[in-house]
């Protein structure tokens, strides 16, 4: 199980950085809903880590996968090829 | 031609206040703290260990950023001479 | 503090001034622990699997797990009991194999000798068993301490000592390792005052614009994104290394008088029975079963039993994985009935805020709280800290060949890239020689961590040797690459030829671990032989620093 929620916790941190990233020169109430999106998915793999783990390392492993989730996102990002911008 | 003014003042003894004054400081302020802190035996002596990175960074960032270099000597030498008294008086009685 | 707190927060007209002296001490403590920090990033990423992942890939007696009979260990307990005579039953200490750092069962009998300069001494008889067939392998009988420096070694017990000293011992080696500690912490709130556009860092990676965009960029993504973990690696990396050799010590000198063993018994109490002179039969066979059957996914590491013979024996079982942040959790029963007195943590028999955060130390540096998907996240996250540094160098560096900093000669810069590469690939290449040397080396087991070193170390120079013949770097970077990759591929190869263990076998079996670390080694050799390939041999064209532009812009800022 606990590796089932790992891969849960860095899809979903995956994909509020994606969204982060793309969604980022948005101002208002768009930037304020990312910014809500972004801490619910932590402290969601916050509270899906615990079943686990427990309350006293959830945090941690939460942030470690949260870290590697952004190394993913930028460095896997730069290998996906980009559309040309023509004209 | 004029020398461009450097960043940091007194290079070398900078560098001795940073590796050697700053580590001989926060050593006497962690085996220190145990005769001041307000809390239980344990507590009292495992606080000021706990915190000695801190302590380290903090007084070795002040003394590699602060302008005046005497400055840095005094402060540093004022914590150690506070702190040794302390131990002296916590020995001796 | 006053200038520190100026410069944290700026907002006057120092600022300019401030940002960049907070950047030059970055970059000059990054540059004078860079190859140091690598070389312990990296062996710490080794580290994290070094018990019991490799501890059990390099012993083929453990491989597979070890079912354990219990019943037959308090057979054995009892036998050795009888022959060792009365004073060496004060601590009996049962250390079980396969789970953690034991590869075979060995059962000690301790007993306190008071010297004629009025210190204890501690004296042992240890007994120790083939973890399968608990046929007696050898006998040990001398000073606690004797044991512990004798005892036999392997390439995983190799990789963790050098991550911890370096291999230069107590107090240079773990001195040099807690500094170091220090240091990185220094550079990660300099690093974090620095880049004041923070969150902009998050995303900015140019890897096609340039080389020194590539290092600056991959420096930046690199430390934002692991800033807790490089933070609180630096933090506790730093405790573990000086607590022994300088805080433990000065603590002592205050507190105690100087008697650090009066201090290390304050904070952890040694186990002490209410001898009542009521002989009882102890049953630790039964009480380690039934612990099993109602603790199934803990890892039994030993069992301690004191007052033997007593009815008020107390059996002390050490154990990891349990609930709690900290690394083990030890369980107090009566050897006599089992019943369950107390448990604690290592520093949790004092109800105080220290012991939470002692223990949350080691742990929270070797990421061994959460079982080995934790420990795989954790060591990814070492990885990087590797990566920071060696970043850091080779940006300081382009900095200084291709731009405007610097008062030494283009080639005195390339000669120090050329050093670089050298000790951090060859470190690559250093560790997984040990794999081979663990299954070729065919030596006695007390010699044998001297001959891992010959080997280690030998390569290691080789390899460096090499890089700084090698005039361009690139072609020397592909071709150390293609050597790492065959290597690792290599590594599951030899295992299946001299052990049997065949990867398509092993994943089947039971064997997981060995499978695993084979796996691994393969993915990650079949990864460097991909990057060799992809690798430049040459410098690209028009890929050096605008020399005209000699201001560092604030978002170049590394």
């Amino acid at each position: 199980m606990s590796a089932v929620i790992i891969i849960f916790a860095l899809v979903a941190n995956i994909a509020t950085i994606v969204l982060w990233r793309t969604q980022r020169s948005k101002q208002g109430a768009i930037r304020l809903l990312i910014v809500a999106l972004g801490v619910i998915a932590f402290l969601t793999s916050c509270v899906l880590l615990a079943i686990p783990y427990a309350w006293t390392r959830a945090p941690f492993i939460a942030l470690g996968v949260l870290g590697l989730s952004g190394w993913l996102c930028v460095f896997g990002g730069a290998l996906l090829p980009t559309p040309k911008v023509t004209g | 031609m004029a020398r461009p003014p450097t960043l940091f003042s007194a290079p070398k003894a900078r560098l001795l206040a940073c590796i050697l004054g700053v580590l001989v400081t926060a050593t006497l302020i962690t085996a220190g703290g145990a005769t001041y802190l307000p809390f239980n035996e344990i507590d009292r002596i495992g606080v000021p260990i706990l915190l000695f990175p801190l302590t380290w960074s903090l007084l070795f960032l002040y003394s590699a950023m602060a302008n005046s270099l005497w400055r840095v000597w005094a402060v540093l030498s004022v914590l150690s001479v506070v702190h040794a008294g302390l131990i002296y008086q916590h020995l001796a009685g | 503090m006053r200038a520190l707190f100026i410069s944290i927060w700026p907002g006057n007209v120092m600022q300019r001034d401030t940002t960049k002296k907070y950047y030059i001490i970055h970059s000059w403590l990054g540059v004078v622990t860079g190859i140091l920090l690598f070389i312990v990033a990296y062996t710490g990423a080794f580290s994290v699997f070094g018990h019991n992942e490799l501890k059990v890939w390099a012993n083929e007696g453990v491989r597979g797990g070890v079912t354990h009979d219990y019943g037959a260990v308090e057979d054995l307990v009892k036998q050795h009991a009888s022959d060792v005579g009365e004073d060496y039953l004060d601590h009996i200490r049962i250390m079980l194999p396969g789970e953690s750092s034991f590869t075979r069962l060995q059962i000690g009998f301790e007993k306190e000798v008071v010297l004629e300069s009025g210190r204890h001494e501690h004296h042992v008889i240890v007994f120790s068993h083939n973890p399968k067939t608990l046929a007696l392998e050898d006998t040990f009988k001398g000073s606690l301490n004797d044991w512990f420096l004798n005892r036999p070694q392997d390439m995983a017990d190799f990789m963790v000592t050098f991550h911890a000293d370096l291999h230069l011992g107590n107090p240079w080696g773990l001195v040099l390792t807690g500094l170091l500690g220090l240091t990185l912490f220094a550079s990660v709130i300099t690093g974090v005052i620095i880049h004041r556009k923070i969150l902009r860092e998050l995303f900015s990676f140019r890897p096609l614009r340039s080389l020194r965009l590539l290092f600056t960029d991959t420096h930046k993504v690199l430390g934002v994104w692991g800033l807790l973990f490089h933070g609180t690696i630096a933090f506790t990396g730093a405790f573990l290394g000086l607590v022994l050799v300088l805080l433990v010590p000065a603590a002592a000198f205050v507190s105690f008088s100087g008697d650090q063993e009066k201090l290390v018994e304050t904070f952890l109490p040694e186990i002490e029975p209410a001898i009542t002179g009521v002989p009882a039969e102890p049953r630790p066979g039964d009480i380690l079963t039934q612990f099993r059957e109602n603790n199934p996914h803990v890892m039994l590491i030993d069992a301690n039993i004191h007052g033997w013979g007593d009815e008020s024996a107390i059996m002390a079982i050490t154990t990891l994985g349990g609930d709690t942040l900290a690394a083990s959790e030890t369980f107090e029963l009566s050897a006599v009935t089992g019943e369950l007195q107390k448990s604690y943590s290592t520093f949790g028999k004092h109800d105080s805020v220290t012991g939470v955060f002692l223990d949350a130390m080691y742990p929270l540096h070797f990421g061994n709280f959460g079982g080995v998907f934790v420990k795989v996240i954790w060591s990814l996250l070492g990885v990087g800290t590797a990566l920071l540094a060696v970043t850091g160098m080779m940006i300081w560096i382009e900095r200084r060949a291709y731009g405007p900093e610097g008062n030494l000669s283009k080639a005195a810069y390339h000669r120090i890239s050329r050093f670089t590469v050298g000790s951090c690939m060859g470190l690559v290449v250093a560790s997984l020689t040990l794999f081979y040397s663990q299954l070729l080396l065919r030596v006695d087991a007390a010699a044998l961590t001297y001959w891992l070193g010959v080997v280690f170390f030998s390569s290691w120079a080789l390899v460096i040797f090499y890089a700084l013949f090698i005039k361009n770097s690139y072609q020397s970077i592909k071709t150390l690459f293609l050597l790492c990759g065959l290597l690792a591929v290599g590594v599951p190869v030899l295992n299946a030829v001299i052990t049997g263990d065949i990867l398509s076998l092993t994943l089947f079996n039971g064997k997981t671990i060995t499978a695993g670390v084979d796996a691994t080694l393969l993915v990650c050799g079949l990864f460097c032989i991909w990057a060799s390939r992809k690798l430049p041999a040459k410098r690209p064209d028009n890929d050096s620093l605008n020399v005209s532009n000699r201001s560092i812009p604030a978002e170049d800022v590394a």
